[in-house]
């Protein structure tokens, strides 16, 4: 019945009683993760003519983007030039983000939003901050909300407690007939399997396409992960001009045994 | 009753419910998982001694309480009682009830497991709306039909599990070394 600010104690308990338990649940998670391994995603069409019309337009996207990063690429040397007048403390960058390979040690299985806990292992707990995401491949499955004694603590991108993101909407399959960029949304979680965010009638957002990570709030090196793909459209009732998207991420931390945390902690 | 067989017996169920039943989880129909802890708390109600069986009951779900997923709070916290609190009442209905069924028959620990997970659920969610109705709490979220669903699906599974895993620990009841403080007579059945 205590205030939730006098229950600091119970993590480093929980903590000290983990420690038996981890070996155990490290071995049911990789033999777990090993019977019932997760489905790999894919979003290719079956057919082979509307693949190869694909393959076709993505061919020519990536070409209009190789032509506009060339224009960029000059304009990024110019900006160079001007840079290198600067002192050496001027270009002082911070430091990148260091991908820690992470086991999972333990969850609660009969909850697809719950908490998760990090095996930390010598050297790399000073490398993981509160705040650091977690990866599997370049889908987002949660952050870091606590770096303890033993363990850390992830949360997936669907739990509750992850807050509003802003995320990007691209089509699935790059083509000339839509937008490069549909939609710019708030994702928010409500504990459940999926997520949710609003968008206006217009955008032209279907099923299939992918939300992207577009946050300043997070890491930097989170930008341009994506978070999962759009599942449904629901049209709005009660606001005709908006409609509804419900967002399923991709990969979940429940179907493996290890996941990669983008560190930002300085090496010790 | 063997401390040491107690611990070991523990940390089984506590990494078998963090990590093993992943691979039973139904994920099609609401991500049902069995549970390994009803099972032992049950088993020691059966046999261990009246005070010994509610002390047990009480740390067992105290340390539920304090695994990864279980009443998690902001930073880490994690909120100790309405496991605990639950296998204590489970202890208590199992105390109660334990000299009138055939303790030495798996069918028995299936179904008193069922109904602990059940009781244990009730009593959380107690727990729960209890604390949420205090003003330094947040307010209670979640819970409706589908959780009351999802309750009765993990209690069935629960009890399934328990036929292979009462088994189990039957079979090892010499190790554990009860003693019933109502002599010969209880222990029979």
């Amino acid at each position: 019945m205590s205030p939730v600010s006098w229950l600091g104690w119970t993590s480093d308990f929980a903590d000290l009683v983990r420690v038996p338990v981890t070996p155990f649940s490290h071995v049911g998670i990789m033999m777990t993760s090993w019977v019932r391994p997760a489905i790999e995603p894919s979003d290719l069409p079956t057919d082979e003519k509307e693949r190869n019309d694909l393959a076709i337009a993505e061919r020519d996207y990536f070409r209009r983007l190789w032509t506009a990063q060339m224009f960029r690429a000059s304009k990024l040397a110019d900006q160079l030039r001007e840079l290198q007048a600067l002192p050496d403390s001027a270009l002082r960058n911070p430091l990148p983000p260091i991908s820690i390979p992470i086991d999972i040690t333990g969850r609660k299985s009969s909850d697809v939003a719950g908490t998760l806990e990090l095996k930390l292992v010598r050297g790399t707990s000073s490398r993981i901050l509160v705040g650091d995401i977690a990866v599997i491949g370049s889908d987002v499955i949660g952050r870091i909300t606590r770096v303890g004694m033993t363990r850390a603590q992830l949360i997936p991108m669907n739990h509750k407690d992850i807050g509003l993101t802003r995320a990007s909407i691209v089509p699935a399959h790059p083509s000339n007939l839509r937008s490069p960029l549909l939609a710019e949304i708030i994702l928010q979680s409500n504990g459940g399997p999926t997520m949710f965010a609003d968008v206006p009638a217009t955008s032209g957002v279907q099923t299939g396409d992918i939300v992207h990570l577009n946050d300043p709030s997070w890491p930097r090196s989170g930008t341009g992960l994506t978070l999962g793909v759009v599942t449904e459209v629901v049209q709005i009732d009660e606001a005709p001009l908006r409609q509804r998207l419900i967002i399923t991420p991709r990969r979940r931390a429940r179907d493996v045994s290890r996941v990669i945390v983008l560190g930002t902690g300085e090496e010790e | 009753m063997r401390a040491l067989i107690v611990i070991i017996t523990t940390i089984f169920a506590l990494a078998f419910d963090s990590s093993f039943t992943g691979i039973l989880t139904l994920r099609s129909v609401g991500s049902i998982t069995p549970l390994a802890m009803p099972c032992l708390v049950v088993f020691i109600a059966l046999f261990a001694p009246e005070t010994i069986a509610l002390l047990v009951a009480l740390l067992l779900g105290a340390l539920v309480d304090l695994s990864p997923g279980y009443g998690e709070l902001v930073g880490g916290a994690h909120l100790i009682g309405p496991h605990a609190l639950g296998y204590l009442v489970t202890a208590l209905l199992v105390l109660r009830i334990r000299n009138v069924v055939f303790r030495r028959r798996v069918i028995t620990i299936a179904v008193l497991t069922t109904a602990a997970v059940i009781v244990t659920g009730a009593t959380e969610a107690l727990v729960l709306l209890v604390r949420g109705i205090l003003p330094w709490t947040p307010a209670l979220k979640g819970g409706g039909f589908s959780d009351l669903i999802k309750l009765f699906g993990t209690a069935i599974y629960t009890g399934i599990l328990a036929v292979p895993l009462g088994w189990c620990l039957l079979a090892t009841i010499g190790l554990w070394k009860f003693h019933s403080p109502t002599g010969r007579s209880a222990t029979w059945r």
